[in-house]
């Protein structure tokens, strides 16, 4: 649906804006352009007051639109300009712990760009470019997250895997832990999406910190990245069998790996972690350890799923699986954005995969479907398939 | 058995002080040293040897411990099987002390007259110290079936290691217990019967080499990735260090502003101490007993304060 902005109105700051310090600002008249460029230097933006957003962009401009992945929310909603200056405002409530990305819609003469917020210098990237980055009261940008000079890092190595099953050379990126040693035994995680989750997810730091902080053991993690993601990610036989039967074998014969199904996990996101339940439905035990971030899980319950024909291979498998549901692993977690729309699939699945036995650890987070989102719950996802020695190691 | 002297530091990464100690004992010859805890990294000692300024003597258990196994395959296939017990004994242990501890701070933080809420509270703490008492009885009582039954140290793989190390601890008044994984370090300590050899020796545990000197292995992380954070009666200790529960690191572990939480923690660990071993810190039993140098104690109230001088 293509979105119409609403009339840009120049309007105060509404009563329940008072005590915000854009309400301050205004004031009841026009601010002076030097009131505005000190409001401007003083201030963090979005400014976050409890549980009030405002976004603040200032420019000439015949209109400028908030827009952003809040799933419930308008997804596009105008800015109010302060009458008699060029300065654009727009108060949201976020509940507490929020993270939300966004752009501004710019219209000026007869166009209209999408840009980043320039008065907020936080933004994430993803495989489509960059988003500015709101942070409500009481979200924390996790300490593990950061790369820490302290911290022993670990090493990559490219590798290419001749495969029958999708008939032809694949590559993938080992990951070894630091301070790796041949004489150990190691879990092996695989990676859907691997060089996405390290460019815009922090995998590889993530997975220095974890390890060094003793949250995880040592793990070695083959980071794979599909050649066609929509044919290989919805429900393909021959993903599966590349992954289950010549990935996977092809590592334990060459690395130190545990070679059992406790010792191996199969994760992604989105469509990746479609791809990771459709190959343990495909191979079930083979990977004891399964992490799910946002699955793309269509499904219907009665005729056709309203998600497009795109979905219909990923609804079919997962109808099938919803008819007769059977432990696909050991353990699994499953996390989603209360900000997405796929809250209601992940939601539905959990306990689909609870009745089958499985051990299934399920959380969400006021987030959209993002990278930062996945990477903010890494640690407990992974601590929870691969728990590490942090318990019983005192330096 | 009998040691003459036990000294308890805390992580010596950092801020390393083992040197200033060991100088400090005035004790000539080697400094015989256990690295077991570190597992397949116990052989990187640089750091230990240059503290040591080339005095150590790595009595090195783990590799041993590795040699064993290959020599004697019934004797590593018990110990495994032992050591998975133990596994599914804690989760059975964690599956009780968690409501337990639940329902202990629960009435800590109920509203209602004193006079009927202090006795449910000494209950509720009565029931968790059951808890852990009974884990640790039961811990023992499989490592003592599996010392009955596999008689460790009369196999000729173990007799003939600890012949060597015994060899090598003549050589040695003073021995040195590194951190590292506590179980690891506990079980190859044991496996060699080391408590018994180290009579009459001056023994200086560092970290988990702390820990596992003391009657009870008590492990704790106030803010782990999955799960409250209760702290967990891992395993038995030797017992070398009497009356206190060794905590290294405390300041990065235990959240040291939450008073209530320590509270409930001296309570439960008591009438042990609960010893903070941050970097820098030094304990002393001379026999009698302790006294301290930058360490610190949990005491029964929550607040934190500096050893001094035990009980």
């Amino acid at each position: 649906m293509r979105f119409v902005p609403a009339r840009q109105e120049q309007r105060l700051p509404e009563a329940d804006h008072q005590g915000l310090a854009i309400a301050e600002l205004v004031n009841g008249t026009a601010p002076t352009p030097e009131r505005i460029a000190r409001f401007i230097d003083e201030h963090d933006f979005p400014i976050v007051e409890g549980t009030k957003c405002t976004f603040v962009f200032q420019a000439e401009a015949r209109g400028v639109t908030l827009r952003h992945w809040v799933y419930g929310l308008p997804t596009a909603v105008p800015l109010s300009r302060v009458p008699g200056t060029d300065l654009w405002y727009y108060v949201l409530e976020l509940p507490e712990g929020s993270r939300v990305e966004y752009k501004f819609e710019v219209s000026a003469g007869r166009q209209s760009d999408w840009i980043r917020d320039p008065l907020n210098p936080r933004v994430a990237h993803d495989p489509f470019g960059a988003n500015s980055v709101c942070h409500a009261a009481g979200y924390e940008t996790p300490d593990w997250i950061k790369e820490d000079p302290s911290t022993p890092k670990g090493s990559l190595e490219e590798r290419v895997i001749h495969s029958r099953a999708l008939e032809g050379q694949r590559s993938v990126t080992l990951y070894r832990p630091a301070r790796y040693r041949e004489s150990r035994r190691y879990p092996l995680l695989v990676v859907h999406d691997g060089r996405d989750y390290v460019r815009f997810a922090s995998l590889t730091t993530v997975l220095d910190n974890l390890i060094h902080r003793l949250d995880i053991p040592g793990l070695i993690v083959a980071l794979t990245q599909p050649a066609d993601r929509m044919e290989q990610y919805r429900d393909s036989a021959a993903h599966a069998r590349y992954l289950a039967e010549e990935l996977v074998p092809t590592l334990e014969a060459d690395l130190p790996l545990i070679g059992a199904p406790a010792g191996r996990g199969l994760m992604g996101a989105s469509l990746g972690a479609v791809a990771s339940l459709s190959t343990t439905i495909r191979y079930p035990k083979v990977f004891g350890r399964l992490l799910l971030q946002s699955g793309s899980f269509a499904f219907s319950d009665i005729g056709d799923h309203d998600r497009g024909p795109v979905y219909d291979p990923i609804a079919d498998m997962v109808n099938r699986y919803r008819a007769d549901p059977f432990p696909v692993a050991e353990r699994v977690f499953v996390s989603c954005g209360t900000h997405e729309s796929l809250i209601y699939e992940n939601r539905s699945l959990v306990p689909l995969l609870e009745r089958t036995g499985m051990d299934v650890r399920y959380v969400e987070a006021r987030d959209g479907h993002n990278w930062e989102n996945w990477r903010d719950r890494l640690r407990e996802g992974l601590a929870f398939l691969f728990p590490g020695p942090q318990w019983w190691v005192y330096y | 058995m009998k040691s003459s002297r036990i000294v308890l530091l805390g992580p010596q990464g950092d801020e390393p002080t083992l040197a200033a100690v060991v100088r400090d004992l005035r004790l000539p010859g080697p400094v015989a040293t256990i690295r077991a805890g570190w597992q397949e990294w116990e052989s990187d000692d640089a750091a230990l040897q240059s503290q040591l300024e080339g005095a150590a003597l790595p009595l090195e258990l783990y590799a041993r411990a590795e040699r064993v196994w290959s020599a004697d395959p019934e004797l590593r296939v018990a110990h495994r099987e032992m050591q998975a017990d133990l596994r599914i004994l804690r989760n059975l242990y964690n599956r009780q002390l968690e409501p337990a501890a639940e329902a202990w701070m629960a009435l800590l933080d109920a509203d209602g007259p004193e006079r009927l809420l202090d006795p449910e509270r000494e209950a509720a703490l009565e029931a968790i110290q059951r808890i852990d008492g009974r884990h640790l009885r039961t811990i023992q009582d499989v490592q003592g079936d599996f010392q009955a039954r596999m008689r460790p140290l009369e196999r000729p793989a173990v007799a003939r290691e600890r012949t060597e190390i015994a060899r090598e601890l003549g050589r040695a008044a003073v021995v040195v217990v590194e951190g590292g994984h506590a179980a690891v370090l506990y079980n190859r300590m044991a496996l060699f019967g080391l408590p018994d050899l180290l009579a009459g020796k001056t023994v200086i545990g560092c970290s988990a080499g702390a820990m596992v000197l003391c009657r009870r292995v008590v492990l704790y992380n106030d803010a782990p990735a999955i799960g409250r954070g209760h702290a967990e009666v891992g395993l038995g200790g030797f017992g070398l260090a009497p009356g206190l529960v060794a905590l290294p690191d405390a300041g990065r572990r235990l959240r040291l502003g939450d008073r209530a939480r320590l509270r409930r923690l001296a309570l439960r660990l008591a009438p042990d101490q609960c010893a903070l071993l941050d970097p820098g810190a030094r304990l002393d039993w001379d026999g009698v007993s302790w006294s301290g140098s930058r360490s610190r104690r949990v005491e029964v109230d929550g607040t934190v304060t500096p050893w001094g001088h035990a009980a």
